[in-house]
């Protein structure tokens, strides 16, 4: 194994700060908790520092990406971290905006890999086949997780709507 | 849904995205973590070596029948090599325990697993923990182990577990995955259900939701495996997986579920280099100078479906950047001149080798158009920009900019160029709108291109401008 020197350090650390906002509003899009979006995110990252010296190179991001949503899986696999919320658990000004919460919320209801592939697409942007390789599933899955996670936000947003 | 919802919610997950509340990861505590994780590995890593070293020739596994697992020499055994005590391994609960030069014991929640440590071969579940299989091979002396679990409220689904994966892989009923060792060889792993048939019968099902694959069970106690269908078995993660007779070690009927490990030699490219002419890059068979097998060592690059891998070389072959087939990545070093980014653009300095790494076999693509997707455009300066057009319409005017910010409607490719921020901007065909088919002069058969003209290349390297 290569050492790790101080230079690989402080690339990482520029890492750290350059990925670590896209993927806690991710994780936060996932759990709709931003304390638990900052574990989930401050784990991927140590996982990610184990394996710096060999993804520095290739596509650092990527990988943090696929440690993530390994983690969420795994995560709501065990059952034990991730419990649908009817209220998001913490507000900012910004997220006062009620259509914004209503989405974090909606986004809550849908299974856990519709979520994933909405976010994965329509937030962090990546193809399809990037998904797929993210998720560690077949384009077909996330072709047709991304639509039925787009027609639930759909519905789920439209009763929202219709109750106000 | 109509398009208009659709443009409504994508826009509100942007919005929320602006919005999300307050949250901070604290980059020292992140590498004071990380430290702490990597002496755990280290611990690992040294009990690993020393079991590595202490390895002897290795059996070949003859019945696959087409030599994808080879003998092979490693070092004579140093006897007495005691391992540095118990490590664990923060993947999942496990102590891996190096007791002499030749085994190692795999404890997991407490039950010891013996694992032979030497051959490369893949060990079959002859250990077990409780009622679990333990699977294990060795790729250049590093161990990779998997230790199925089942979910009780997914009992078709399968969990891995390894020393090269991060986290945990599930894996659903009728799928597959692979875990790529360090020596470029792919554990393949498909999962298929084994309810309601019995030996001699076979399975009529699809193996991969994607592929035509049937299953025969054309052994006692449902322990040999044909795989029967297409000589090419496309799996879920984009590798293709060659049809075969599987035999019985390979595969494990866990009560009506089946497991089977599949052993893959790593992949073999052609390197090829671009050749930049007056009328646009060339490829052409005499370009080839080299092929290589496609490691976990070589750098990711980019790949397209048609030419397989993509690759900037440097001063090496051998440091091309790959990648499995069908897959977009990262490629490049900034300090070697060229840079790749992870959405669909690479631009490359004039004086830097440009090469093409193609699966033996394939045909190499046509001047320009590198792949379906990939299309490489010779800039004004004699750079070349390559393009990837999955998923996109491309039009109007292509613009990297230094430190810029993505326009309203751009996309942002890639979070850095040279450590620099770069935006991307395009500008959309009118709805209905006939896709060009031609690149900056270049012609090219790739669907969904458009007119792409590339205006401007604003220098690489060097120091942020803003």
């Amino acid at each position: 194994m290569r050492q790790t020197t101080r230079g690989d350090d402080d690339d990482f650390v520029d890492f750290v700060n350059g990925s670590s906002p896209r993927l806690l509003t991710a994780a936060w899009m996932l759990t709709a908790d931003p304390h638990r979006a900052e574990e989930l995110v401050q784990e991927c990252l140590e996982r990610v520092f184990v394996r710096w010296a060999s993804v520095r190179t290739g596509n650092p991001h990527a990988y943090a990406r696929r440690v993530l949503v390994n983690l969420h899986t795994d995560a709501w696999r065990k059952g034990r971290r991730e419990v649908l919320t009817a209220v998001v658990p913490e507000t900012t000004a910004a997220a006062r905006d009620d259509r914004r919460v209503d989405l974090v919320r909606a986004l809550q209801q849908l299974p856990p890999r519709e979520r994933q592939c909405v976010v994965l697409r329509h937030y962090l942007d990546l193809s399809e086949q990037q998904t797929a390789d993210t998720l560690g599933v077949s384009l077909g899955t996330v072709k047709s997780s991304t639509s039925r996670g787009l027609a639930g936000l759909r519905d789920l947003l439209t009763e929202e709507d219709s109750r106000v | 849904m109509s398009d208009h919802d659709d443009r409504a919610i994508l826009a509100l997950i942007e919005r929320a995205g602006a919005g999300a509340p307050p949250m901070h990861v604290d980059a020292a505590a992140v590498l004071d973590g990380g430290r702490r994780r990597v002496r755990r590995r280290r611990a690992t890593v040294a009990g690993m070596t020393l079991a590595a070293a202490a390895s002897v020739a290795a059996v070949t596994f003859g019945a696959l029948g087409n030599g994808l697992l080879t003998t092979q020499e490693a070092p004579p055994a140093r006897n007495g090599q005691t391992g540095p005590g118990p490590v664990d391994s923060d993947e999942w609960d496990t102590e891996l325990v190096f007791e002499d030069g030749t085994t190692a014991t795999l404890r997991l929640e407490g039950d010891d697993v013996v694992i032979e440590s030497r051959t490369e071969g893949l060990h079959l579940p002859a250990s077990r923990i409780g009622d679990r299989p333990v699977f294990s091979t060795f790729g250049e002396g590093r161990p990779v182990m998997l230790v199925p679990d089942w979910d009780p409220a997914d009992p078709g689904a399968v969990r891995l577990r390894s020393v090269d994966v991060p986290g945990t892989e599930w894996l659903p009923p009728s799928d597959s995955a692979s875990v790529e060792l360090a020596d470029g060889r792919s554990l393949v792993v498909l999962t298929m259900s084994f309810a309601d048939h019995g030996a001699g019968s076979t399975l009529p099902g699809e193996l991969l939701p994607d592929g035509t694959v049937e299953l025969a069970i054309d052994g006692p106690g449902g322990t040999t495996l044909t795989v029967v269908g297409d000589d090419i078995v496309p799996t879920l993660d984009g590798r293709s997986l060659a049809g075969r007779s599987i035999a019985g070690g390979e595969a494990y009927d866990a009560g009506g579920l089946g497991v089977v490990f599949v052993l893959e030699a790593p992949a073999e490219a052609r390197l090829a280099a671009i050749v930049l002419e007056d009328d646009g890059p060339r490829v052409r068979e005499d370009h080839v100078v080299d092929v290589i097998p496609v490691t976990a060592s070589t750098l990711v690059g980019l790949t397209s479906p048609d030419s397989g891998l993509l690759g900037l070389a440097v001063e090496s072959p051998q440091a091309v950047a790959t990648d499995a087939v069908n897959r977009w990545s990262v490629a490049g070093l900034a300090d070697n001149g060229h840079a790749a980014l992870d959405g669909g653009v690479v631009a490359v300095s004039a004086d830097t080798d440009l090469w093409l790494l193609t699966p033996e076999g394939a045909d190499l693509p046509l001047a320009g158009l590198v792949g379906e997707d990939v299309i490489a455009v010779r800039t004004s300066d004699s750079s070349v920009l390559l393009v990837s057009v999955i998923g996109q319409n491309l039009s109007g005017t292509v613009v990297l900019r230094d430190g810029a910010t993505a326009p309203e409607g751009g996309n942002v490719l890639g979070e850095q160029l040279a450590g620099r921020q770069i935006a991307f901007e395009t500008v959309s065909l009118p709805d209905g709108a006939p896709v060009r088919d031609y690149v900056d002069g270049i012609d090219v058969n790739g669907d969904g291109v458009a007119d792409l003209v590339v205006t401007q290349v604003v220098g690489l390297g060097g120091a942020p401008t803003d």
